[in-house]
């Protein structure tokens, strides 16, 4: 019988220890009861007594499982996030519209939180954050878009939001300011050139978790003494907040969860002004980059065949040959540029050689009859032909007006596909043709 | 066995048992013999105008991540006999990891738990990794802790251990 109790007594001690064990080990999240009992087993006269389990302020003395309290205490809500630029400044071009600067929002507190949205010009001399030169020129129509996950980078269509609704802790949004571009710089006068730089802000306002974008759903208070600024033109301009009244911190209370701005300071905050720390915003500078192409367009001539001389030291006159080389180079450090169409008026004592012959002493067709254009993306090592046909009927970009005189007409798109039409930085591409003199 | 005698041996033997039923009637009726307490306290770091730091701890009122608690276990003997075999079990509070080094281990000996059920010290504590081989616990896996209070507790005497937590990020 003795031994019956001892051990019923310790299955009671451990009974209560493991039921405390098993409390689930989440992440800490605010107003979650922190809480725990302590267990404690002795012995009178060598004799084990029923356990006894912790109390809070002066203790419990009651043996038993269940007879003790735990201590217990709420965790407060910090509201602590991160807005974070993208690792690039952004190549737009002058007059371009849905131009992207992208930058990361990241919940860095302990509860879901929403989040207002707002993109800020900054003014002329603000240094660029990836150090390219100073701001010269403000960006027109700024807006906010979140990501919608569906395709990865911004796509109008889908990326519509215009506040994040919700975020949990420890997770992120990418969200895009985009913007229509001038073509000038500040003064509205001076032409925007490559290098030419627009610093962007980001700036976010800690709003109530499943935020529908309004102003009243902005958070400008804490209990802990601290307000938000508000400012105008967030959610795309729809929303202005007013500024918070700080309120003197409130008497902490364990048992109710408080909230905390525990931001940092950023860049500018709502109003424009510089951001401070926990005053329930953060922003982040980043930046447009005037990046545009520039393509030279070079026309050359050479006399390739004629019926006295045939390729030796042959000259212009009725029945030769001369070769046009047409060269579009982009120069070095510009954005690529897509090429598209090209066209060649041909005077009236000159016709296209349909058969685009070689200039050998035969002059024979380069790769057959009827390739009339030779097309070569120069730096990409590729080279194409087609046909000189009327209207393009073979569907292939390339046509001929017909007779002399006429036009000569490339789709250099549709010919070399867009990778070999694309000329990046520095690279170059020649269109070349003969004609015969009349 | 009706009409034997009792030997003085075996009276005895009858009064201690009624001795020590006693004493565990005692515990389950009201109180026991020990009042213990466990309360948690918020570290306060506060640095004065010369520049000196000083840790102050206070009600756990505002608490955010990355704090830090203090929780102090004490037990007194409120009984006239002494208590031994004192054994305190202690889960760490669920949203806080375990501060390494914090249990203080005067008086006792200190184990840990990343299972609830085996106890060990520090540094034998293992558990498996994804490799499958044993290594050391952190800190931050400790599920419990235990104390074996090595002394006895006098009437009217206290004793106390604590330990940090750090509210989890």
């Amino acid at each position: 019988m003795k031994t019956s109790t001892k051990n019923r007594l310790i299955g009671l001690a451990l009974a209560g220890s493991f039921a405390l064990l098993n409390a689930p080990d989440v992440l800490a999240a605010a107003g979650d009861p922190i809480s725990n009992t302590a267990t404690l087993g002795y012995k009178v006269g060598g004799v084990t007594q029923t356990v006894i389990e912790s109390g809070t302020g002066t203790g419990n003395s009651t043996p038993g499982v269940g007879k003790g309290t735990a201590t217990t205490f709420k965790e407060d809500r910090l509201v602590n996030f991160t807005v974070t630029r993208g690792g690039a400044t952004s190549s737009a071009t002058p007059g371009g519209s849905l131009q992207v600067v992208t930058y990361t929002l990241k919940n860095t507190g302990n509860a879901p939180q929403g989040f207002l949205l707002k993109g800020l010009n900054n003014a002329d001399a603000t240094v660029d954050p990836f150090g390219g030169s100073a701001d010269v020129f403000d960006a027109a129509t700024v807006q906010t878009f979140v990501e919608s996950g569906t395709t990865p980078g911004f796509q109008s269509t889908q990326d519509t939001q215009a506040y994040v609704a919700t975020l949990a802790p420890n997770t992120t949004k990418t969200v895009y300011v985009v913007s229509t571009l001038p073509t000038t710089r500040t003064d509205g006068v001076t032409a925007l050139v490559n290098g030419d730089v627009a610093v962007m802000s980001l700036v976010v306002q800690i709003a109530k978790n499943n935020t529908t974008g309004i102003a009243a759903d902005a958070i400008v208070t804490d209990d802990n003494g601290h307000a938000s600024p508000g400012g105008s033109g967030f959610s795309n301009g729809s929303v202005s907040i007013t500024a918070g009244t700080p309120v003197a911190a409130i008497a902490d209370d364990p048992a109710t969860v408080q909230t905390v701005f525990g931001d940092a300071a950023g860049t500018k905050d709502g109003t424009g002004a510089a951001d401070t720390a926990s005053n329930g915003q953060d922003s982040d500078n980043s930046s447009y980059t005037i990046q545009s192409a520039s393509l030279t367009v070079k026309k050359s001539s050479t006399a390739l065949w004629d019926p006295v001389n045939l390729n030796a030291n042959p000259k212009a006159f009725p029945g030769a040959y001369v070769r046009y080389t047409i060269t579009i180079s982009n120069a070095t450090g510009t954005a690529a540029a897509d090429l598209t169409t090209l066209s060649d008026v041909l005077t009236n004592a000159l016709a296209l050689d349909p058969d685009f012959a070689d200039g050998s002493s035969a002059n024979i067709p380069t790769i057959g009859a009827g390739k009339a254009i030779q097309i070569s993306n120069v730096s990409h090592g590729v080279t194409k032909y087609c046909t000189g046909d009327i209207g393009d009927a073979d569907g292939d970009g390339c046509k001929y007006s017909g007779g002399a005189g006429g036009t000569v007409s490339a789709n250099i798109a549709t010919l070399m596909g867009a990778t070999d039409a694309k000329l990046a930085a520095g690279e170059s591409l020649t269109i070349t043709f003969n004609a015969i003199m009349q | 066995m009706p009409g034997k005698y009792i030997s003085n041996k075996t009276i005895k033997n009858i009064l201690l048992i009624i001795s020590l039923g006693g004493m565990s009637l005692h515990a389950y009726a009201g109180k026991g013999a020990i009042q213990f307490s466990n309360n948690a306290f918020k570290q306060i770091m506060t640095t004065d105008k010369k520049g000196n730091k000083k840790i102050d701890y206070v009600k756990p009122d505002l608490v955010l991540p990355g704090d830090v608690i203090l929780y102090q276990i004490k037990f007194k003997n409120i009984s006239h006999q002494v208590v031994s075999n004192i054994v305190i079990n202690n889960p760490v509070p669920n949203n806080s990891k375990y501060r390494s080094g914090s249990a203080d281990s005067e008086n006792s000996v200190v184990t840990f738990s990343v299972d609830g059920k085996h106890f060990k010290t520090a540094k034998r504590l293992t558990v498996t990794d994804k490799t499958g081989s044993s290594i050391i616990a952190k800190p931050e896996q400790y599920k419990a802790i235990r104390w074996v209070y090595k002394k006895s507790l006098k009437p009217d005497e206290t004793a106390m251990v604590s330990y940090k937590t750090q509210i989890k990020k």
